[in-house]
């Protein structure tokens, strides 16, 4: 079998442009110039083909200087080389052969990295929280403090209530209420609760024993029980290292999809995504267990568990006051844009699945439960529940 | 009169570039399928198969480039850059969480300007990645000079710009591209760059005295209207019209790109051939109109059949539901999934319509002079491949 044509050879030594005619022969391909002299002889076996644009066939060869090219443009003796190289296209078929292992094992990949960031990295947050020394809370709290005090608006008068003379007796009277509590919860670290001057009707805990209650909560609230109730749930975030928690948990997750996505379009809001399905799951699960703990907690204190119930239903059921009691232990880079949040949240679907609260009415079943009936006992007498009402000075 | 001048006389040979958008569309949706579905990793095979697009069909003096990069090679430079990056970025959140609030401020400069520095290098690597994987002829290029070295110039360069407030701007350009250039090597001819920083002033400063009038003149009157009668501006809508001139920016934009690539263009040589390049200034905003028109479209096809899906599914009640089921998981996915096609359509229609249109006109706009003799020159030296491409290949990851 012989076939031939012409073609360019460039010798890969210099950029010598050479018109050569190429001769096919059994096993080896041979390129000579015009004038009959050879310039080199390829084995077939050793042919490949090389990327090219459409109209030409670019081959190199192994074994010999790797940037040698011969271009085909006769398109009957490319296909006579095409049909008679055995490994013309092995380079292209690994290639290709190597790309699809890469797609498919990424697929792969990317179920196990989600299912780990899912289930894996929470799982991890719990069994690791609890080993971190307290200090490490304190510490995040302290940072959170000042970056609360510094963002967060407030209404005139300075961040925190219960200084002046004027609001001293509403401060007395909390302090009491926060020394009956922590006592019974004997945490290893101090409560220490603030009463934030605002009307933004909420409470939120930070790692390491702060507690912030706005002054909206107070407004709204019927009883010094229901008070009781929001401040034992907020100081059971803060038994359960809910704080450390979210922050191993958040940044674990970041990290994980973070380094894998790279750069990708997109790559950041497919992570904030994946974090806000994964915390909104795992937050559920926070809140539910801070119920059960303040129910205990009021349990153990004598005092009427199933207040705390009642008013997240009253908040919750009130047109004014779309959502309440949104508090997200440790969770302070969004504090100071909570206001317009919860406006949003009158818009119940999508958001409030994604929002982390469980259904409220479902709350209240549960801290009933928990409560059975025992012989309550007011957790403060009612002088104490006007001053701590009034711990902003008089109502607006 | 014997003497005899190369250049003159001699007919300079133009590159084409051979790449309809219809051909590169396969190449551009399969990739972007793929780096959807494997969430990102495939994008290195997606790359590589687009620059082989792109080389494969420049075409100069009668001969094809060719791309000889892989898309492994890539990866591991992207492996490589995570050892690198994982460990600073680790660091920077450390450091930022350990220190209070005013040394975080100035913490975090130092990190940008770590940053900076980093990225530098890494495009002065990228660029020498292209460079040896690119073949002409049977002849590599290559290019020489250090990383660091580069990244520390743009720094030095960078910190100039910002106390010169942008004033010597064209000669960071030009000092940065004379670095790359007499660093960029055919074979054995070693390239040069010719153009100076005095030319791309000269050139640029119409342009920059234009953007000064756009932006401040408007201000400027409204808060002269501002003085002599207060609440004026406020008054008359009018003047707040003067604004539109804003729209003006992208324009002159697109054509500073123009301007700067053809004296870019102008100033390279390699060996003795010299590059001469008559780019018309509105050839870049052309292709950015028309890349925006093209978005445009899209744009309003998503709108319509996105509105209808969102209409059908409130219809049928699933957008409604509060408690959490497979109904709402599944329109989750959905949606993340919608973000990404979209996200990834945007960027193909770039490839398509811009990337693709800059890059033909890039090669287009230039003619090469002198190539014959760069051939001989390259010719007579045997000992082309100064480079051994074989550590090149080894050694060389740097295409991040």
């Amino acid at each position: 079998m012989t076939s031939s044509g012409t073609g360019v050879f460039f010798d890969g030594l210099t950029s010598r442009r050479q018109d050569v005619h190429v001769a096919l022969q059994d096993a080896t391909l041979e390129i000579l110039r015009p004038d009959g002299a050879r310039l080199d002889m390829w084995p077939l076996g050793q042919l490949r083909e090389l990327s090219a644009p459409p109209e030409l066939l670019r081959l190199g060869h192994d074994g010999g200087n790797a940037l040698a090219r011969l271009e085909i443009r006769d398109r009957a003796l490319a296909a006579q080389i095409r049909a008679s190289a055995p490994r013309l296209t092995a380079a292209l078929a690994e290639e290709r052969g190597t790309t699809r292992k890469v797609v498919l094992w990424s697929l792969a990949a990317m179920v196990s990295v989600s299912l780990f960031t899912f289930y894996g990295v929470p799982a991890l947050a719990d069994r690791v929280a609890p080993l971190l020394p307290w200090s490490v809370d304190r510490h995040m709290g302290d940072i959170a403090d000042r970056q609360i005090r510094a963002v967060f608006p407030t209404d005139p008068g300075g961040f925190e209530c219960g200084a002046s003379s004027e609001e001293r007796p509403g401060r007395e009277a909390l302090d009491r209420l926060t020394k009956r509590l922590s006592d019974a919860a004997a945490l290893p670290v101090p409560i220490k609760v603030t009463v934030v001057r605002s009307d933004f009707v909420n409470a939120l805990a930070l790692p390491g024993g702060g507690v912030y209650l706005f002054r909206g909560l107070l407004d709204n609230a019927r009883s010094a029980d229901e008070i009781a109730g929001v401040l034992a749930h907020e100081i059971g975030h803060v038994a359960h290292r809910d704080g450390a928690r979210r922050a191993l948990q958040a940044g674990g997750a970041s990290l994980l999809f973070g380094f894998i996505l790279g750069d990708v379009v997109g790559g950041t809001a497919a992570i904030t995504i994946a974090r806000v399905l994964s915390e909104a799951h795992y937050s559920r699960a926070a809140e539910t267990n801070a119920d059960d703990y303040a129910a205990d907690l009021m349990k153990k204190i004598g005092a009427d568990p199933r207040p705390l119930g009642e008013f997240l239903s009253r908040l919750t059921e009130g047109a004014s006051e779309p959502e309440a009691d949104q508090d997200k232990a440790g969770k302070t880079d969004d504090a100071g844009e909570k206001p317009t949040e919860t406006e949003k949240r009158k818009e119940r679907s999508l958001q409030s699945w994604i929002s982390s609260h469980p259904e409220s009415e479902e709350r209240r079943r549960r801290v009933d439960a928990v409560a059975g009936d025992g012989p309550f006992s007011p957790v403060v007498d009612g002088a104490d529940f006007l001053a701590i009402q009034r711990i902003c000075g008089k109502p607006s | 009169m014997t003497a005899w001048n190369a250049d003159q006389g001699e007919t300079g040979v133009r590159p084409s570039f051979q790449g309809s958008a219809g051909e590169m569309f396969p190449i551009v949706f399969k990739g972007l399928a793929l780096t959807v579905l494997t969430l990102g990793v495939y994008r290195f095979w997606y790359l590589t198969n687009v620059r082989r697009f792109l080389w494969n069909r420049v075409e100069v003096g009668g001969d094809y480039l060719e791309y000889t990069g892989r898309g492994v090679e890539l990866f591991i430079g992207f492996l490589i850059a995570l050892a690198v990056v994982i460990p600073l970025y680790g660091v920077i959140f450390f450091l930022s969480f350990l220190l209070g609030p005013i040394g975080t401020i100035v913490f975090q400069n130092v990190a940008t300007v770590a940053i900076i520095f980093l990225a530098q290098f890494a495009l002065f690597r990228a660029r020498r990645y292209r460079l040896t994987r690119t073949i002409w002829r049977g002849v590599r290029f290559q290019q020489t000079g250090s990383g660091l070295a580069y990244a520390a110039k743009s720094l030095g360069w960078a910190i100039l710009v910002i106390l010169t407030l942008g004033l010597v701007y064209p000669w960071m350009r030009a000092s940065l591209e004379r670095y790359k250039m007499t660093n960029t090597w055919y074979g054995d001819q070693q390239g040069a760059f010719s153009s100076t920083g005095g030319q791309l002033f000269k050139r640029g400063f119409l342009l920059w005295l234009l953007c000064v009038v756009v932006i401040v003149g408007p201000i400027a009157v409204l808060a002269a209207l501002e003085m002599r009668t207060p609440g004026a501006a406020q008054a008359s809508p009018a003047h707040a019209a003067l604004f539109v001139l804003f729209l003006l920016l992208p324009v002159v934009f697109a054509v500073y790109l123009a301007i700067e690539y053809r004296w870019w263009a102008n100033g390279c040589s390699i060996g003795p051939a010299a590059a001469s390049c008559d780019l018309g200034l509105f050839q870049f905003f052309k292709v950015y109109a028309g890349y925006f028109g093209v978005v445009l479209l899209f744009s309003m096809a998503v709108g319509a059949v996105g509105g209808l899906i969102a209409y059908l599914l409130h219809a049928n009640g699933v957008l409604q539901a509060t408690e959490p089921g497979p109904a709402q998981y599944a329109v989750m996915a959905g949606g993340v999934l919608v973000y990404f096609v979209i996200a990834l359509a945007f960027a193909a229609l770039w490839q398509l319509f811009g990337v693709r249109p800059i890059w033909r006109k890039s090669f287009e706009s230039v003619e090469i002079f002198g190539l014959p003799a760069l051939m001989a020159a390259q010719s007579q030296a045997p000992v082309a491949n100064a480079f051994g491409e074989g550590i090149a290949d080894a050694i060389d990851f740097g295409g991040f």
